[in-house]
């Protein structure tokens, strides 16, 4: 950084008084110009907003908020999509804050389930549920880890693990003690994925700093109580938990490797970076390095950010990483990821170079600008528009509620933005958003899912403090798409497919965004084609199975296990 | 006899200034302070004491003062290029680059052919995202800043690290070429030209032009960031043992974050 404070200070001492000449003063564009896809051209917005009114969900988000303004305050909540009755339809899970060494709410608060009606509306079930938490809670990832069929859920709070287990008639049990989850601390993003290849999934809980009411400091201006900036607290080491296959689990984080890397974590997603058959975590660190452990097999992992250039800045400055993502957003077979930074970082879009290495193309893809004066929490690579190619929404908000009062030049409610995949980037299309891109936020958690099933791909926003949006996908255009229900052990799965002769795939990540979970589901946009050419499935290597077929009609569902057929 | 005092005080202030200015230029600090309040005290509203002041108070790590300072000046005499372009610097210096734009602009406006306004209107936009403006007024301070001289060099690397941002590494490699010429002890231009040529791949010539920044006098760039790009630059070049007392560098340094 050539122009620091330092150096412009510097400079000034350099210069004689009175004189400036010494020494030392230091549209949106919705096209889709990829002819071999041969996508439609989008009309109109993205996305209208559901309200509360229409949808039911009246939930809203008690952010614990004090003067003294404690740090779990600005930190929830997370969001899940997911079928909790396997009736076909996407339901939505809320994390609430609840009571804490440094909270006691006025009134009960809640954690909440949504059942989809099937009809743009929800119905509230948690307490039937059995998932009302009244913990602290910060995130949520939801996955079918006990291989029965049925999604459960674990929540993450400040405080403990939570592990909901669907009984399968539209009730959990919390599992987390004889699970063996049951230990303290301040957790935020999970990820449920396949460690060792053994066909199980294990869990990766990313933990923040060492906590507890005590522990808090003093982040005055001007007698006035600020949230404290991350540094300021202990760094810790994030969970890597092994799945016994008997609804147990080891705690292997020494044994792996990864126990010994002491970080703020805050976002997590496992992809395969190398394309060796094994999952790798990429971390996302707040105020430290961020990790990639890169997956050895046998349990083990070695954390290679520093080398793979995914560390820290081009500068050398570890940088305030929350949301992550992977997605392969240029087409060359590798995975590549993102980094949601706080304001004046940039946020990072890593390209995978080969060898382990990635270079930041945030300058070149526009997103660095684009992301300058912005904090970036939840964030998603997701087809939108359904030409095939990964769009990137991303949802902001300053972790300082007082920001403005220090600094005129930020916000601590921030605009979505929202970014379309053209031939070599992406454009910033967030004026097309819709009238939620308008507006601004204090938003963290984002979940995408398609929650009419109509093929295209909405979004749930978390507010801290406030009410979830829920964004419907109302993309008009000829774009088809087929969607895609994998059953079974599916995160690490590869689906390749062909319409009008244009190739495209998706890897099965698992996690990504901030303190979210996502629709299990995927959608292949098609572009105008009526039917896939083809569509592979490369199943885990855990499974070792590939299934392919050809011709397959669009605009449709279909579901799949190894070895079988597309119904 | 009140005109005779008014002169003496003016003539008082004005001789207190000049001194408060000769003790600044040869970094007499605490001297500097007396002879500004001084002429302060016998002149509330001298605006070019009150810029002193400001600048002394930002060395003390007094923006309160600073800023104070500052709006005295601009309010005393709007038309005062020097006090606008201050205070302009003083909101970018506290990162409040909104703030910094409109008296930076009447600085450019009160003084079209000073490259620095401009300059820093160029770094303002740059941190707010405004790459269209800012490329433009990087081009307008380089065009205004035409001779060798360190400070051009510096409006060269700023330039060039703009470039290199927006991944335009040929063109900030050029810029950063021209700011080694114009200034061959920078050791942040040296720094800059490394870490576009490790862009590029050219990574024998980025370990030279990081070498050669280390050896010059730490003023912005600091020796871990130095550390930080040879550590990767003798990785990509196959030479583990550089890379490694580099990294080790590096991580002995303080770590730096934005935050």
């Amino acid at each position: 950084m050539a122009f620091t404070r330092r150096s412009f200070l510097t400079g000034l001492a350099a210069l004689s008084a009175g004189t400036l000449n010494s020494h030392a003063l230091p549209g949106l564009r919705t096209s889709f110009p990829d002819a071999k896809a041969g996508s439609e051209k989008s009309s109109g917005q993205y996305f209208e907003t559901w309200s509360a009114q229409k949808t039911g969900v009246t939930w809203t988000h008690d952010n614990a908020f004090s003067k003294l303004r404690y740090l779990p305050e600005s930190m929830g909540p997370g969001v899940a999509i997911f079928d909790y009755d396997n009736d076909g339809w996407m339901d939505l899970y809320f994390v609430n804050s609840g009571p804490a060494d440094f909270f006691q709410p006025t009134k009960p608060l809640r954690n909440a389930l949504y059942r989809n009606n099937r009809d743009g509306t929800f119905t509230d079930v948690t307490e039937k549920a059995g998932v009302a938490g009244r913990d602290f809670g910060i995130g949520v990832a939801a996955a079918d880890y006990d291989r029965d069929g049925w999604t459960d859920v674990l929540v993450t709070t400040y405080g403990r693990l939570i592990l909901y287990h669907n009984n399968h008639d539209g009730t959990f049990t919390d599992v987390t003690k004889a699970a063996g989850l049951d230990e303290p601390g301040l957790f935020t993003s999970a990820v449920w994925f396949d460690s060792d290849n053994k066909g199980l999934l294990d869990l990766f809980v990313c933990h923040f700093v060492k906590y507890d009411k005590s522990l808090e400091q003093d982040c005055s201006v001007n007698g006035v109580h600020h949230y404290c900036y991350p540094k300021t607290y202990e760094p810790s080491p994030s969970r890597l938990y092994k799945n016994n296959g008997d609804g147990t689990f080891t705690d292997i984080s020494a044994s792996s490797g990864i126990g010994k890397y002491i970080g703020k974590a805050f976002g997590v997603v496992a992809t395969d970076i190398n394309n060796d058959g094994l999952l790798d975590l990429f971390v996302a660190n707040d105020s430290v390095p961020n990790f990639l452990f890169l997956n050895k097999g046998g349990g083990k992992f070695e954390e290679i950010g520093l080398a793979a250039g995914v560390a820290y800045s081009a500068d050398g400055a570890a940088r305030s990483g929350m949301g992550v993502d992977a997605a392969d957003f240029d087409g060359d077979g590798r995975q590549d990821l993102l980094v949601a930074n706080i304001s004046r970082e940039r946020y990072s879009i890593y390209h995978n170079a080969g060898h382990n290495t990635f270079v930041d193309v945030a300058g070149t893809t526009g997103i660095g600008m684009a992301t300058v004066m912005y904090t970036g929490w939840g964030c998603r690579f997701v087809d939108f528009d359904l030409d095939g190619r990964p769009d990137l929404i991303l949802v902001n908000g300053h972790p300082d509620d007082l920001i403005e009062s220090v600094n005129s030049s930020l916000q601590y409610r921030e605009p979505f933005l929202l970014f379309h995949k053209n031939g070599n980037g992406f454009d910033n299309v967030s004026t097309a958003g819709g009238p939620a891109f308008k507006e601004s936020y204090a938003a963290r958690g984002l979940a995408v899912g398609d929650l009419d099933n109509d093929g295209r791909v909405d979004v749930v926003v978390g507010i801290n403090g406030g009410a979830p949006l829920i964004l419907h996908n109302i993309v008009s255009n000829a774009n088809h798409w087929i969607g895609l229900t994998l059953t079974g052990l599916t995160v690490g799965a590869r689906i390749n497919w062909s319409a009008n002769g244009a190739e495209h795939s998706i890897f099965k990540r698992g996690g990504g965004s901030y303190l979210s979970s996502c629709d299990p589901r995927d959608v292949l946009g098609l572009g105008p084609a009526e039917y896939a050419d083809w569509i592979q499935v490369q199943w885990p290597a855990a499974i070792g199975w590939t299934d392919r077929f050809e011709r397959v009609r669009a605009g449709k569902y279909y579901s799949l296990s190894p070895g079988g057929k597309l119904q | 006899m009140i005109l005779l005092l008014a002169l003496q005080l003016a003539v008082g202030a004005a001789r207190h200034y000049e001194n408060a200015r000769q003790d600044f230029a040869q970094r007499k600090f605490p001297e500097a302070v007396s002879e500004v309040d001084a002429a302060l005290h016998e002149n509330p509203y001298m605006v070019p004491a009150l810029v002193l002041k400001a600048r002394l108070a930002t060395f003390a790590h007094r923006p309160d003062v600073a800023k104070s300072c500052l709006i005295t000046a601009v309010t005393a005499d709007p038309t005062s290029e020097e006090a606008q372009f201050f205070l302009g610097v003083f909101h970018y210096t506290q990162n409040d680059f909104k703030l910094a734009i409109s008296p930076l602009e009447k600085a450019q406006t009160l003084s079209p052919k000073s490259p620095l306004p401009v300059f820093y209107l160029a770094m303002s936009q740059e941190a707010l995202g405004q790459d269209t403006k800012a490329l433009e007024l990087y081009q307008q301070a380089e065009d205004l800043s035409v001779e060798k001289s360190p400070q051009s060099a510096s409006i060269l690397v700023a330039y060039g690290r703009f470039l290199l941002m927006q991944g335009r590494s040929e063109d900030s490699i050029a810029k950063d070429r021209r700011a080694v010429e114009a200034d061959p002890d920078s050791r942040d231009a040296h720094y800059e030209l490394a870490k576009g040529l490790d862009r590029e791949g050219d990574f024998k010539n980025a370990a030279l032009q990081g070498e050669r920044a280390l050896t010059l006098p730490e003023l912005g760039t600091s020796d871990a960031q130095i550390h930080f790009l040879l550590a990767n630059v003798y990785r990509r070049l196959n030479q583990p043992d550089l890379a490694k007392a580099h990294l080790e560098k590096f991580q002995a340094a303080p770590q730096s974050t934005r935050r």
